[in-house]
């Protein structure tokens, strides 16, 4: 009978070894590789959603900053409520530098009545996660009825609106495309102060601060938005400069160096019912102009 | 009794590994083109803004309409001033499509390079402005993906 050899040689078993720690290696290392896509692509996708719904809910309501809807009806009790108290408080970027992770961040509210019963007041800015964390998020607030006698009903309080925000800036221009300054209506800050946000000014409404006149004048409103990833996403830590708007208006920010994605979305959006109404009587070929009754 | 050879040759096995490497190059390009498309999809939804914006600055100036055509086919974007809004409006579009200024990263030692959009030749960004109806078409990635959109100016 012949010999029978069973089992590997040492080659053969050297070669096998060689050969698995490469696969080992390759399959380690394509695993390192995907883990890190998915974070990065899921981080991504992260902010660009969230950025997507919230500006596209803060253009609509910078749309409807100041309609005022036909049948609109002030309660009784605050009938000594004129149009002149209702127009001084439609748009109003209450303080710019109010707050948020870098102090540059702006405070936006705005107010419109879209039903016969029913006002809304809005507000945004960045607010501080609660428990030790010294990050920021876009908060919504909407407050139903502001002017009710028993001081309206909070529908939205404080809502996280996107998380991670680094910069949120409200830039605010007329007819002619130069920046306003300043709009506030109440609560202003110390900005507004030094912009002559006191300053009484005659309207078409009788007398009003020129912070809540300015508001009637505003055609375009340019928001930026700067959103950070939640998670670290670059291997390699960088510093990273943000700059929303024209100086000395908008932000400039350096932000010390992070592996944090980070992405600033734009929108400018026509405030068509607060500015000079462009509408034309179709009869006459002459426009309406503010105080004739446009939303009213 | 014949000799009995069980067990897989050499061939065999790297016949199998070349399989297997096909395999993870396949994998790592399906991760890759999915990285991409995130960014392609960043970028769309940007682009979406933009051109909301062009389009509100246009219903934002009815009387004027006619005067915002625009038509920037290369990625050279540079400001041309003036003091009417058509102008200004202009510009700031110049300025949002290359993202000018907003975010600049720390490149090398101690420099900053701008984070710009994708912008590579046959990219094009034209509005046409013709009887009361504003049109935006935004062509991207080498023209090949279109973006249009259209609104009653006036």
């Amino acid at each position: 009978m012949k010999k029978k050899t069973l089992g590997f040689t040492l080659t053969e078993t050297l070669v096998a070894i060689v050969i698995g720690m490469i696969s080992v290696a390759a399959a380690f290392s394509a695993y390192n590789y995907f883990n890190k896509s998915y974070a990065s692509i899921s981080q991504k996708s992260a902010i660009s959603k969230s950025a997507r719904e919230a500006l596209t809910a803060i253009a609509r309501d910078l749309r409807n900053a100041g309609y005022i809807d036909p049948n609109y009806v002030a309660y009784s009790p605050e009938s000594n409520r004129t149009e002149r108290t209702v127009r001084m408080n439609m748009l109003s970027v209450s303080q710019k530098r109010f707050g948020g992770k870098y102090g540059q961040s702006d405070y936006l509210q705005l107010w419109y009545a879209n039903s016969a019963t029913q006002s809304r007041y809005i507000t945004y800015y960045l607010r501080q996660y609660q428990g030790g964390n010294s990050n920021y998020y876009l908060s919504r607030s909407v407050l139903l009825n502001r002017h009710h006698p028993q001081g309206g009903n909070q529908l939205i309080d404080n809502e996280l609106f996107v998380p991670y925000v680094e910069d949120f800036q409200v830039i605010l221009r007329d007819k002619d495309g130069k920046v306003l300054v300043p709009v506030c209506s109440s609560g202003c800050g110390s900005v507004e102060d030094s912009q002559g946000r006191g300053n009484v000014v005659s309207t078409p409404y009788g007398q009003m601060t020129s912070g809540q006149a300015n508001a009637m004048d505003v055609h375009t409103a340019e928001i930026y938005l700067t959103v950070r990833s939640p998670k670290e996403v670059y291997s390699k830590a960088r510093r990273t400069k943000i700059q929303n708007g024209e100086s000395p208006h908008g932000s400039n920010l350096t932000i010390p160096a992070d592996k944090y994605h980070r992405e600033t979305f734009f929108v400018s959006v026509h405030t068509r019912n607060l500015a000079t109404p462009q509408v034309k009587i179709a009869s006459s070929g002459q426009s309406i102009g503010v105080g004739t009754g446009y939303n009213k | 009794m014949e000799k009995n050879i069980k067990g897989i040759s050499i061939l065999e096995s790297l016949v199998c590994l070349v399989i297997i490497g096909i395999g993870f190059v396949a994998m790592l390009q399906l991760s890759s083109f999915s990285i991409n498309a995130m960014d392609r999809s960043l970028e769309k939804n940007k682009l979406n803004f933009l051109s909301e914006m062009v389009l509100e600055d246009m219903i934002g100036d009815p009387d004027n309409a006619s005067n915002y055509a625009f038509n920037q086919t290369n990625c050279n974007y540079s400001t041309q001033g003036g003091t009417e809004l058509h102008k200004k409006n202009k510009d700031k579009w110049r300025n949002k499509l290359e993202e000018k200024n907003q975010i600049k990263f720390e490149k090398g030692s101690g420099g900053f390079k701008d984070k710009k959009p994708k912008c590579v030749s046959g990219d094009s960004k034209k509005t046409i402005v013709s009887g009361g109806v504003g049109r935006v078409n935004f062509f991207t990635g080498k023209g090949k993906r279109k973006k249009y959109l259209g609104v009653i100016v006036k």
